[in-house]
């Protein structure tokens, strides 16, 4: 009889646990299990680029710019995930010792893309702390998309004549 | 000559479309020389059986553990950029600010990628390749409760020559909530809705997006018009901007629409999705001639009650579940005699 009853309660419990939204059935299970199952979707890419030059600017120039070359993201993970483009700087420093005020990055409008997406960019942005420059937006399915940045390295009045360099990190997530 | 010159500018142009088309379907066959290489990717391997349904566990890596708990999953790291490839996989802290989730500069921690360990964190593959890569995360048992971001990195750096030197890198986003007890529960609000025209006159939607639950958000949506001037319905339009929200976070969602629509009034209706939730306002809208029109209180969709009722029945059958389990035992402790009297009296005995 105990056993009956406590079956019905069970049985009373798992219908009620059957009806409510599949979160919270979800709620319940997670964290207590480590099963996993394998997942068939594409990989996130980006096509690495090389080395860039920046213009040769006059001495006492304001600035000196560049083209980043092109980043080429392709999203084969099928799904609605889409995907931000953020972009950081290091300071630009040249053998005499001068550094550079302030880098700033455009995306640009997208040079291409495929699939269901839509390619935003967020225009010039000041990238010496970790910014987002461009994403994927309104994405579904397999996409491509491109860019081909441009920097602006800010020079201080003192600047020295000299070849700057430093280093730019392109990252999609 | 001009003949030639143009001659020349086309063969030009169809020798570049190496880097520029990229992703542009062109119809040309000289084309299918091109190099399709991808570039490194990283790819998710496996997902947490309990998150089946939820397309967000599918690309990134979403858990809520109790302190103390460990997390597997595998990673692939492949390279398709035509030469071999050196490539470090590490994790680093990732935010949300504005909208975007972003990760921080270079390996910058936080406790989570402190608690992350990859079993490779550099690799060396050949054109083509692909290498599985094991993540492990161990929350420690003393882990303050909350939500941390981190990003699972594939990186590499240039070479050759230049001023800039450039690194790219490809992640896994991760959205790790650690507490007692089951997920917290993820809500939001649309608050308002705006009619604007921006600088061109193209009619904009800006609606006010509120994270009143205990996980980020990752929100996609559409807007439909419908009842407008002679009964006319356009949309649906997508969300196109402010796709993840943090705890607490109030962002505005912008959704672009077409130029040549009439002023109005028409009945927006917004539905925004992250997950497996789904929220949907209303509000009827004029837009202004130009510039940014009142702002309009929403009719709230209904979903959320749902969450809020199933969770008062679900502590309700854990109360009942709970009183009955100490009842039985209090009954057992309880002598021989008197148990089976109480028994005899109980509705569920005579229902069987």
């Amino acid at each position: 009889m105990k056993t009956l009853r406590t079956l019905g309660t069970l049985a009373v419990a798992g219908s009620v646990l059957a009806l409510l939204p599949v979160g919270s059935a979800m709620a319940a299970g997670s964290g207590d299990t480590t099963a996993t199952f394998t997942l068939a979707g594409g990989s996130l890419d980006v096509a690495p680029a090389a080395n860039a030059p920046l213009t040769n600017g006059a001495p006492g120039a304001a600035s000196v710019t560049g083209s980043l070359g092109a980043v080429g993201i392709s999203d084969t993970r099928g799904s609605t995930a889409g995907w931000v483009m953020s972009a950081a700087s290091t300071t630009f420093v040249d053998g005499a010792g001068s550094v550079s005020t302030g880098v700033s990055y455009d995306s640009g409008a997208a040079t291409g893309h495929a699939g269901t997406v839509t390619p935003t960019t967020g225009g010039p942005t000041s990238i010496t702390a970790v910014a987002s420059v461009a994403a994927g937006t309104a994405a579904s399915g397999n996409n491509t998309a491109s860019y081909t940045p441009t920097l602006t390295v800010s020079l201080p009045a003192s600047a020295l004549a000299g070849d700057y360099t430093g280093t730019v990190t392109t990252s999609i997530v | 000559m001009r003949r030639l010159l143009i001659l020349m500018a086309l063969v030009a142009g169809t020798l570049v479309p190496a880097a520029g088309a990229f992703g542009t379907p062109l119809s040309t066959p000289v084309n299918t020389a091109r190099t399709d290489h991808t570039g490194i990717g990283i790819r998710l391997v496996d997902a947490p059986v309990a998150t089946r349904d939820d397309p967000r566990a599918r690309v990134y890596i979403i858990d809520h553990v109790k302190p103390g708990a460990r997390i597997e999953r595998r990673i692939e790291v492949s390279n398709d950029t035509g030469a071999p490839t050196d490539v470090a996989v590490y994790p680093a802290a990732a935010q949300i600010a504005k909208g975007s989730f972003v990760g921080l500069e270079g390996n910058t921690p936080n406790e989570l990628t402190t608690w992350t360990a990859v079993s490779s964190p550099r690799l060396r593959l050949a054109d083509g390749a692909k290498k599985m890569v094991d993540v492990t995360i161990d929350v420690p048992s003393d882990a303050a409760p909350g939500e941390q971001y981190a990003v699972l990195w594939a990186q590499t750096t240039s070479g050759g020559s230049g001023a800039v030197t450039q690194v790219s890198r490809v992640g896994i986003r991760v959205y790790l909530s650690v507490g007692p007890g089951g997920v917290p529960a993820s809500a939001f609000k649309v608050e308002s809705f705006t009619a604007e025209r921006d600088r061109s006159g193209t009619p904009v939607v800006a609606a006010t997006i509120h994270n009143t639950g205990g996980r980020a958000l990752d929100l996609r949506g559409k807007l439909t018009l419908s009842g407008g001037p002679g009964g006319l319905a356009a949309g649906p339009f997508p969300v196109t901007l402010g796709t993840t929200l943090g705890l607490g976070q109030t962002e505005p969602v912008t959704v672009r629409l077409d130029k040549r629509l009439p002023a109005g009034p028409w009945k927006a209706h917004l539905s925004v999705t992250s997950g497996l939730l789904t929220e949907t306002a209303q509000a009827t809208l004029t837009f202004p001639k130009s510039g940014t029109g009142q702002t309009v209180s929403v009719d709230q969709g209904t979903s959320v009650w749902w969450w809020v009722g199933g969770g008062l029945l679900l502590l309700v059958l854990l109360a009942g579940g709970g009183s009955f389990l100490v009842r039985r035992r209090h009954r057992r402790s309880g002598g021989a005699h008197q148990a089976p009297r109480r028994r005899a009296g109980t509705p569920a005995h005579s229902a069987s």
